[in-house]
């Protein structure tokens, strides 16, 4: 099903064309086909991208095993007996490959479904209007109205740190590999270091986590935080923060790891497998922006886009990983919805990042939006917060899971909601309310007003409206 | 979904219309501008225009009777479209009878009241559900600026419901950028009670003494100071560019003048034209225009915060070339905020080029004082006739929108066809 090869010039004629087919990329082309364009994905390895491969769906579906296997072995709480509880790791990462398996079959269907087309192979800029892909066996070049760069981003390590992909590995590694460890460190705590804490945790083995900014999550809420690192120190992680690793030593298949804390003083600690998870780095090499034009921002490496996404050149526009932090997938796929709308004529506000919730998944799971309390000060904003303690939920009570709160930021004025910061069991579905009423313009009196099904964990959501004006029911 | 027509506000000072008689019956079909009835205002008879189209479903107000300005006369629907529902929680318009005399305004028959709350018994009833005791104005909405529209049918969001009440603003008058024109806070930056009570041609220094960091709030409210009161028009015609385009090309080889862009040229045929029509270098001032000899051409340059209107002085005394080089140096200066307010205030007339981005026609909203304002899409290519065949033209459309307080179609449509005469015979251009 080729489309229209122009025997003059020697290419394929489309409206869009579409580097990268991660989430960012692949949804844009999906909208970008109802809206009857004419689109091509320049894709090197799988559609889906880093989310669906080597990312979100796989180390959900891991996290789930932990959670199962951390249920089983709470069993006696509820006064159930299980005895000889034998977890394979193995199935744990067989299983999330099934599920990654079914998700990319069902994304290529749509991508058909809306006629979009994939051209297999690496893509790379040649002209403002122009892209050349190396497929396997052939070189074509591909000619469209606009293009969007979705070229996402890769793992990243520090100088001291090489990877080996077998004891010193990055997420691509760990989400592949089948045996545990006998022990882990893992550098860095954000998102990614967290989530793999508490799955090795949950399946005993020790975990060290070092990050070297005073807190775990250090863009989420400090009060967050901090709960969350008694929670792991709870699980027995050890959570070192405000502590650099120094220096490596490989002593018979043992790591001897120095760190060197704020207070400058020096520490040594032992693990056999070292996961590094430090960041990822935008994937901007190669694809032909310097010839062109295409500013990247010399510190940060992301591609520079103004809120249209659109970059130095009119017609092109870089969505996802590759030109906007926080990294997330839904924020790469609400870029490239938007981009998508615009170029078609839709009227659309800008996506604003700071409406791109945030969610990690480990236990107890951190979700956000918008304003941590100490930003919304630091914005000049009157602030008024209010938290609600999932222990005073009843929900809560009877799932076992009384850990964390709902905090609710608010401008005292309005009751505007600048920030909402949940930890606690399924914050990341919880959150999603919050994005809701955000993105209507709600303020915290609606959310006291509306009415919750009792009992659920989402009525800490109406209680955290009701506590900005002192009128928590439950507290 | 039903259109409101309303009372306009014609003029300054209107508070209220006679409805002198109804060009159409309930049940016609209506097609946006056309001018559904003749309305006599303090100072003037005027056709009062279909802002939609659809089909006469409802008119609420006989001929000979008063209503005050923003209130219900008629509805205009799908032909299909049940709108009982709609009339039942619409204020009904209060009218008098001409003759009668200094008595207020009464409602000619009470809506059905919908406040009744519904029984606790009653579930799931469709009613609002939320009480909202916040949102109620905490003072009184200003007086000048009725609020027309009844609580229910202003779709703002709660944010904003509660910002307009402290700040005395009277949402009827805003128009919503969210979802279906739903009213949300970025609509209200910069405004206050003042800012829309004062309906009429704006004074320019309104938006002067603005800084430019704050482009875009001068922007909101300087539309919504135009499209409320300002009664707009739109005539569009296409034109030939068969002829400009070869000789924009020789222009633009000629090494030493600055390349004339597409908006350039526009500028220099529109200053032409508008030697001839001193309609549209006037404002409107209440019972007289201000007419301006002096050609002030501004062109809307886009940037990322917004878009900002460059003046061009004198359009008509100046070689195309000099435009040419005005334009680019002040679309430079624009990008960085580097224009002196009298170099983007004081235009007679504005052109608004979207041409370079696949646009293929639009209209513009009227920076008041000015009387219209030119619209330019981008060129298309069509069929056309020439010398008896059918070959592959350039086409460019282009919309004029007018105050219709100072002109109407007749005269928009000669200003057109001048305007057009001059680009597909662009010679005088080049003088
Ligand atoms: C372990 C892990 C867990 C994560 N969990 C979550 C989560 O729970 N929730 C969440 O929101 N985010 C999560 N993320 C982040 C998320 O995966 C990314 O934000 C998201 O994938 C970014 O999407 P993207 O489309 O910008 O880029 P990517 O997903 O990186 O996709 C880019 C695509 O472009 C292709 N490509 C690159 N260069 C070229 C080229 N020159 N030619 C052809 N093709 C090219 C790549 O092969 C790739 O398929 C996680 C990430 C990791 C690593």
């Amino acid at each position: 099903m080729e489309k229209e090869y122009s025997e003059k010039s020697g290419e394929y004629q489309y409206d869009l064309l579409i580097l990268g087919g991660g989430p960012g990329g692949y949804v844009a082309a999906i909208r970008a086909g109802q809206l009857g364009m004419k689109v091509a994905v320049i894709e090197k390895e799988a559609i889906g991208g880093t989310c669906l491969h080597h990312g979100c769906i796989p180390s959900k579906a891991i996290i789930r095993n932990a959670e199962v296997l951390s249920l089983i072995q709470d069993a006696n709480k509820f006064g159930i007996q299980v005895d000889n509880v034998r977890a394979d790791f193995g199935a744990a990462i067989d299983r999330s490959q099934e599920v990654l398996g079914k998700l990319h079959k069902g994304v290529t269907h749509l991508m058909e479904k809306q006629k979009v087309e994939i051209h297999a192979g690496f893509g790379k800029l040649t002209g403002p209007k122009t892209i050349e892909v190396k497929g396997e066996k052939e070189t074509k070049t591909l000619r469209g109205k606009s293009i969007i760069i979705s070229t996402g981003s890769r793992v990243r390590s520090l100088p001291h740190l090489k990877i080996d992909g077998k004891r010193i590995l990055t997420s691509d590694e760990a989400l592949l590999r089948k045996d545990l460890p006998k022990s882990v460190l893992i550098v860095g705590g954000g998102a990614i270091g967290c989530e793999f804490a508490y799955i090795y945790a949950a399946y005993g083995v020790p975990v060290t986590i070092v990050e070297t900014l005073p807190n775990l999550l250090p863009l989420e809420d400090s009060e967050v935080s901090k709960l969350l690192e008694r929670s792991f120190k709870k699980r027995k992680i050890t959570v070192l923060t405000n502590t650099s690793v120094t220096a490596v030593k490989d002593e018979k298949g043992v790591f001897k790891i120095e760190f060197k804390t704020a207070d400058g003083e020096s520490e040594t600690r032992e693990a056999e497998v070292i996961l590094v998870a430090v960041g990822r780095a935008p994937n901007v090499e190669s694809i032909g922006l310097e010839t062109l034009g295409v500013s990247v921002d010399e510190k940060t490496k992301l591609i520079q886009v103004d809120e249209k996404m659109q970059t130095k050149k009119a017609n092109i526009f870089a969505i996802g990983d590759v030109s906007s932090r926080p990294a997330l997938a839904h924020g790469a796929m609400a870029q490239g919805v938007f981009v998508v709308e615009s170029l078609a004529g839709i009227a659309r506000t800008p996506i604003e990042l700071l409406n791109v919730p945030s969610a990690v998944y480990c236990h107890p799971q951190v979700a956000s939006i918008g304003l941590t309390e100490e930003k919304a000060k630091a914005a000049g904003h009157s602030v008024k917060v209010a938290k609600f303690p999932l222990s005073a939920n009843g929900k809560a009570l009877a799932l076992g899971e009384t850990e964390g709160f709902v905090k609710i930021v608010t401008d005292e004025k309005y009751g505007e909601i600048l920030g909402a910061h949940i930890i606690g069991a399924e914050a990341t579905e919880l959150i999603g309310e919050f994005v809701l009423a955000k993105t209507l313009e709600s303020t915290a009196a609606e959310l006291k007003q509306s009415i919750h099904p009792h009992p659920t964990l989402s009525e800490a959501v109406m209680e955290a409206g009701g506590a900005i004006f002192g009128e928590a029911i439950h507290s | 979904m039903a259109n409101r027509v309303v009372m306009p506000k014609l003029t300054d000072t209107m508070e209220e219309g006679v409805l002198l008689q109804w060009y159409k019956k309930e049940g016609d079909t209506v097609e946006s501008g056309d001018a559904l009835a003749e309305v006599e205002t303090d100072k003037a008879v005027m056709d009062l225009e279909a802002f939609a189209s659809g089909t006469l479903k409802k008119i609420l107000v006989e001929p000979g009777y008063i209503v005050p300005s923003g209130d219900l006369i008629a509805l205009i629907a799908r032909d299909d479209e049940d709108i009982e529902a709609l009339l039942a929680k619409e204020k009904m318009p209060r009218t008098r009878q001409v003759g009668e005399e200094g008595k207020a305004a009464a409602p000619a028959e009470e809506a059905p009241a919908k406040t009744t709350s519904p029984s606790p018994q009653q579930t799931k009833t469709q009613s609002d559900t939320t009480p909202e005791p916040e949102a109620k104005p905490k003072a009184a909405s200003p007086p000048s600026a009725p609020i027309a529209h009844t609580d229910g049918e202003i779709k703002a969001s709660p944010l904003a419901k509660k910002i307009a009440a402290e700040r005395q603003i009277d949402l009827s008058q805003i128009q919503g950028s969210g979802p279906a024109g739903r009213i949300i806070q970025r609509d209200l930056e910069g405004l206050s009670a003042g800012a829309i009570a004062s309906t009429g041609a704006a004074p320019l220094n309104e938006a002067e003494r603005v800084e430019l960091t704050m482009l875009r709030k001068a922007i909101a409210s300087r539309m919504i100071q135009s499209k409320a009161p300002v009664p707009h028009f739109y005539v569009t015609s296409e034109i030939d560019m068969g002829k400009i385009l070869p000789l924009r090309e020789a222009l633009q080889k000629d090494g030493d003048t600055p390349r004339p862009s597409m908006s350039d040229l526009f500028i220099k045929a529109t200053a032409l034209t508008l030697r001839k029509f001193p309609a549209f270098r006037s404002s409107y001032a209440g019972d007289h225009l201000n007419v301006s000899n002096a050609i002030d051409i501004g062109l809307a340059i886009g940037m990322p915060e917004g878009v900002i209107t460059a003046v061009i002085r004198n359009c008509d005394q100046k070689t195309l070339s000099q435009i040419s080089a005005e334009v680019k140096d002040k679309a430079a200066r624009a990008r960085v905020k580097k224009l002196k307010p009298e170099e983007y205030t004081g235009a007679v007339f504005s052109i608004s080029n979207l041409g370079m981005f696949d646009v293929e026609s639009f209209s513009a909203i009227i920076t008041p004082p000015e009387a219209a304002v030119l619209a330019i899409g981008s060129i298309l290519e069509k069929p056309v006739v020439s010398n008896g065949e059918i070959v592959i033209g350039k086409i460019m459309k282009v919309t004029l929108s007018t105050d219709h307080r100072v002109a109407d179609g007749l005269q928009a449509a000669e200003f057109l066809k001048a305007l057009k005469s001059t680009m597909e015979n662009p010679l005088s251009l080049a003088l």
